[in-house]
């Protein structure tokens, strides 16, 4: 059976009431299907990179209940860091990694999802992580240059939140206006605030998706800030993101037998 | 009609940097075009389809100081904030930006005239180009725009091969005429069409009725892809919603005029916990009916100038010029 003939059933069937997918349209955009007649116009190559998980946070998607959607590698992943969140206990979500036509898989339970992460496992980006590797050997100033300079062309949009599977609350930190606790301006301040506290705010939950460098219309490398904290957090506590369904997340974890005193 | 030699066009913009006007013009940086602040002609790049953002800016910046104030032993202050006076040129601009700034003009300066954009805009002028590059997101001629249009320039340029062909507009644009005119040769009028991009109508405008579709399910479909940031607003060239904010310390302050995008949730919600526009599809609804309908009502313009940004930046794939070719239908 093809991917297409399944996502058909699943419709049909009403196993699910919506199919998130890609299909081509000039460039290649999500396309959302309720019914199965124009099943035909999706696809998937290796230029759907698109995150489709963060369109599971909108309320208005969550509404149709039973959902199919097309996942990429690190899809799979942010889908299994929210579960282990304890995100989206009312819906019933059938994920598909597609490889071709007819090579797929289709995920029935988060500890298929699990167990086929850990077998499959890749690290990110060989490019993300030259440049990590690259800004590592830069000089205190260096990288406060580089930053700076990254960080001017910030309008302050938050495209990068907004397509980020794991920005979901319901209230953004900058969004909290009585008191405005990170300056609204995209002046170098607010800037700077806004992204670090984001990057903050991901550490040990970035899964490498690369969403917010590809939503960013100032093409402002936010992966890096979020893969860099990654990388040390592995070191540090030894967590991979979206790799376990059950998860102590290292920055909300009490642990009466730290390895560190000061918290003891 | 005039036309000056390209060679001479360099000239001028360069003795025009150094009698001290700011110019801002596309630069190519990292392989997209942004309207910036050049320092010498070389750095101009007029070979562009469309630059990431528009050059509102220049009106109306993301950020915009428009007080100050200071605090001792509470006796408060106000600083008035300076509008800078100095000649700005703004080089470059498309049609379609162009006719979005006469827009803004009108928006900010028709009622209650805006004092800061007021300033700007007479310390401004605007050296219109004839568009040579389109793309498929682009679709000004649907709404009525041709790529070789002058609204809001004071000055247009078009690219005839070895010169420029030149309109000048308004007493702004004479008066570059006037001060280079060893430069500026007579010209016969030419057919500007045939040096032109020509980006194919993509909808019928007249059919888009909207005064009923308020209801309609259409919204929820269309923004299904929209996952609610401000890439669409911020990159556009006639979106002027803004926020105020007052950034302080107990001894001084700033007032300020940020961007804002009724795209956001926290555009519309009330104290009260209460959001009119309680989700995407209301906010999606509220920015077509604002350009193809309230700015109809409140100015005769439609604010929409199909330049094509919006498609361009926006990272769920949503389409204006596919969603109005949708409503035209229904």
């Amino acid at each position: 059976m093809t991917v297409l003939a399944r996502v058909s059933e699943l419709l049909d069937s009403q196993q699910i009431n919506l199919f998130i997918g890609y299909t081509q349209k000039g460039s290649i955009c999500p396309l959302f299907l309720k019914e199965s007649d124009q099943v035909d116009k999706l696809i998937f190559n290796e230029d759907c990179l698109q995150n489709l998980v963060p369109y599971l946070n909108k309320h208005e998607v969550q509404s149709f209940g039973k959902i199919g959607i097309f996942c990429t590698f690190s899809a799979l992943r942010s889908l299994l860091q929210l579960k282990s969140e304890k995100r989206f206990s009312n819906l019933s979500i059938i994920p598909f990694l597609v490889i071709s036509d007819d090579e797929f898989v289709e995920f029935g339970s988060y500890e298929e999802i699990e167990s086929y992460i850990e077998k499959n496992f890749k690290k990110g980006d060989d490019n993300v992580q030259e440049m990590i590797d690259k800004i590592n050997l830069m000089s205190t100033e260096e990288k406060w240059e580089f930053w700076t300079n990254e960080l001017t062309g910030c309008i302050k949009c938050y495209a990068c939140r907004s397509a980020c599977p794991m920005c979901y609350c319901d209230k953004c930190s900058v969004e909290i206006n009585n008191p405005q606790w990170v300056p609204t301006a995209s002046h170098s301040q607010g800037n700077l605030e806004w992204h670090v506290m984001r990057a903050m705010h991901l550490a040990g939950r970035c899964v490498n998706c690369n969403e917010c460098f590809r939503a960013c219309p100032m093409d402002i490398p936010l992966n890096l800030l979020t893969s860099k904290i990654n990388a040390d957090m592995e070191v540090a506590f030894g967590q991979i993101p979206g790799t376990k369904l059950k998860l102590d997340y290292a920055m909300s974890c009490y642990k009466f037998d730290d390895k560190d005193n000061f918290i003891r | 009609m005039k036309k000056i030699k390209k060679s001479n066009f360099e000239k001028m913009v360069n003795s025009l940097l150094q009698s001290g006007s700011t110019i801002i013009a596309p630069v190519l940086k990292k392989g997209k075009h942004y309207f910036s602040r050049i320092e010498s002609f070389d750095k101009i790049s007029l070979d562009y389809c469309q630059t990431v953002l528009s050059p509102k800016a220049v009106y109306f910046p993301s950020t915009d100081s428009l007080m100050r104030y200071e605090n001792e032993h509470n006796n408060v202050k106000i600083i008035e904030v300076e509008v800078p006076k100095n000649p700005v040129i703004v080089l470059g601009v498309k049609p379609c930006d162009a006719y979005a700034l006469s827009y803004l003009s009108e928006f900010f300066l028709k009622e209650n005239s805006d004092t800061y954009i007021q300033v700007r805009k007479e310390n401004t002028t605007i050296v219109g180009f004839t568009c040579t590059h389109s793309d498929d997101k682009c679709f000004c001629t649907s709404l009525n725009i041709n790529p070789f249009d002058t609204k809001g320039t004071d000055i247009h340029f078009t690219d005839i091969g070895e010169e420029y062909y030149v309109e000048s507009i308004t007493e702004k644009g004479n008066e570059i005429i006037k001060n280079f005119n060893t430069m500026f040769e007579d010209s016969q009028t030419i057919d500007k069409k045939e040096y032109s991009s020509n980006p194919p109508i993509k909808f019928d405008l007249e059919k888009i009725r909207l005064t009923d579709k308020f209801e309609s399910s259409v919204w929820l479909d269309q923004s299904l892809l929209c996952l609610g940031c401000g890439a669409c607003a911020y990159s556009c060239p006639t979106c002027s919603c803004f926020d105020i904010q007052d950034e302080s310390n107990p001894y001084s302050g700033e007032r300020l005029r940020c961007w804002d995008s009724c795209g956001f949730g926290l555009f519309t919600l009330h104290a009260s916990g209460h959001n009119p526009r309680h989700d995407q599809s209301n906010r999606w609804r509220n920015r077509v009916f604002h350009k193809f309908e309230y700015s109809v009502k409140n100015l005769g313009i439609i604010s929409c100038v199909g330049c094509g940004r919006c498609i361009r930046v926006c990272p769920g794939g949503m389409n204006i010029s596919e969603h109005l070719a949708e409503l035209a239908t229904i």
